[in-house]
């Protein structure tokens, strides 16, 4: 099994995250943790249901694990999941922002 | 101007070509009260064009040591309102080319005060772009902090509405990740901050920002701006590349003109396409190097907390934005081009004369200012070319 760290982390759009029903600002998320802008004036939960789910015009994708508190500062929290499908970390690198820039060398 | 590159310039896509003329004309014939995009009557009837200056930057600006632009404006007024191509005049746009033409024209002598004074902020705004797309424009005159009819613009609002998105999602892990926990801000600041990246009114409050950024802070609005500009580029290249890709193709075919022609004229066309293809390929590397450095750069900012790389791409970004821009535009340029040049004649050889204007075209679009940097290694360079 990979260290936490080691798995690609990506910047996603067209992909929402809730934290317990409440729709957070995601800074990042890897097959196995995610970090979210931490919620203003409350502290961050240890145990919450994180909630995955794509935007209409992307892939489909929705699921709903469990999470638990690794680490948070007064701006930014990060929860630890376990990944859903064998395929996670593939399926989430389709929402990353900078997947348009893989684009092939011409084919000349 | 010589007709050909006449021709160029005035069938160059929106990245290129900014037709104050159609869009004063087509406003003003909606609604006779609109305001103009200029206050001066002559400016008003103009195309404005960026153009590839093979000798370079301004001199003025060479001199007061600003950054040379690889693109220069140019404005054309056309002798004929009803048939801009038929012929004009032109001018390199300078601040002191802009006040000659205006004494020319008028013979009133610019003070810098008054309606004249609004068209040099409007001229200088349009300067200060690398290309007229809807996106940068706006962009550009909500800066300058100058109105913009609309009509000018002609944005795509899914358009202006994915990039704004895509820009908000980079931003907010880019300001935690520089202003981290210990600068006090937390989750209503940073959406403020967050707004105010993309909001010209609000740049005092990008201050912490920029000075965590090394940056100075009279031009780190600008270059806060040129980064979040290369983003529109990226958009657009990933619209642009099966088009590219297609113009690749075509070229990799090797086509040649319908009619027979001498085995030195046969020869003389492959060595051309030869340099053609080195100049959409050496393009398009140059376009992704800059977008491949744009990300890097990020994630070992945003991922890896190694803020060094980001602050070099941005020391460097106003450049990055402009040599994007030029490569885009040559790009948009050369498929529109060859678009209409070729729609008559699917699957089919190209007419001899058709076949000979597009070379030059695609020839004029891609080298321009860059043979320096497209001289084909030897083993590039084509074998001679059996006749057609």
């Amino acid at each position: 099994m990979r260290e936490r760290r080691q798995y690609p982390r990506y910047v996603v759009e067209g992909l929402d995250v809730f934290v317990d029903g409440m729709s957070v600002h995601t800074l990042d998320v890897s097959a196995v943790a995610v970090r979210i802008v931490a919620p203003d004036r409350t502290p961050a939960r240890r145990s919450v249901r994180l909630r995955f789910e794509s935007h209409p015009d992307m892939p489909a994708l929705t699921a709903d694990v469990d999470g638990q508190l690794l680490r948070a500062t007064q701006l930014e929290a990060v929860y630890a999941y376990v990944a859903p499908a064998a395929d996670w970390g593939e399926r989430l690198a389709d929402y990353d922002t900078f997947r348009q820039l893989h684009i092939a060398e011409l084919e000349d | 101007m010589d007709p050909a590159l006449l021709q160029t310039l005035l069938t160059a896509g929106p990245s290129r070509r900014l037709d104050v003329l159609a869009s004063s004309q087509e406003l003003r014939s909606k609604d006779p009260a609109a305001p103009l995009m200029f206050n001066t009557p002559y400016l008003n009837r103009s195309v404005i064009l960026k153009f590839v200056d093979p000798k370079g930057s301004d001199q003025a600006d060479r001199r007061s040591g600003a950054m040379p632009k690889p693109i220069r404006t140019l404005i054309y007024l056309p002798y004929d309102v009803t048939d801009p191509p038929a012929g004009g005049e032109s001018l390199l746009y300078s601040r002191r080319a802009l006040r000659r033409l205006h004494f020319q024209k008028t013979n009133e002598e610019p003070d810098g005060q008054g309606s004249f004074a609004a068209d040099e902020a409007t001229m200088q705004a349009l300067d200060d772009v690398p290309a007229f797309n809807p996106f940068l424009l706006r962009d550009a005159f909500e800066r300058a902090g100058l109105p913009l009819h609309e009509a000018y613009l002609d944005l795509d609002q899914g358009t202006a509405k994915r990039i704004r998105r895509r820009l908000l999602l980079r931003i907010r892990p880019l300001i935690v990740a520089v202003l981290g926990s210990s600068s006090g801000l937390v989750g209503e600041a940073l959406e403020h901050m967050v707004d105010a990246f993309l909001d010209p009114a609000r740049k005092e409050e990008l201050r912490p920002l920029a000075a965590a950024l090394h940056l100075r802070s009279d031009d780190a609005v600008e270059v806060l701006g040129a980064w979040a500009g290369i983003a529109y580029f990226e958009e657009e290249l990933e619209r642009l590349t099966p088009q590219i890709a297609s113009l690749a193709q075509w070229l990799a075919t090797s086509p040649r003109p319908r009619e027979r022609v001498p085995p030195s004229a046969a020869k003389d066309f492959a060595s051309q396409i030869q340099r053609i293809r080195i100049g959409v390929r050496t393009a398009w590397q140059s376009l992704q190097a800059i977008l491949g450095q744009y990300q890097a750069s990020y994630r070992s900012l945003v991922v890896d907390s190694q803020p060094a790389p980001f602050v070099e791409f941005l020391r460097d970004c106003r450049q990055h934005y402009w040599s994007a821009g030029d490569l885009f535009g040559r790009f948009e340029q050369s498929i529109y081009g060859w678009r209409v040049l070729t729609q008559n004649y699917q699957d089919e050889s190209l007419p001899l004369i058709q076949y000979t204007d597009l070379l030059a075209f695609l020839l004029r679009t891609h080298l321009l200012g860059r043979e320096n940097v497209l001289e084909a290694p030897a083993a590039e360079r084509p074998a001679a070319a059996s006749p057609a």
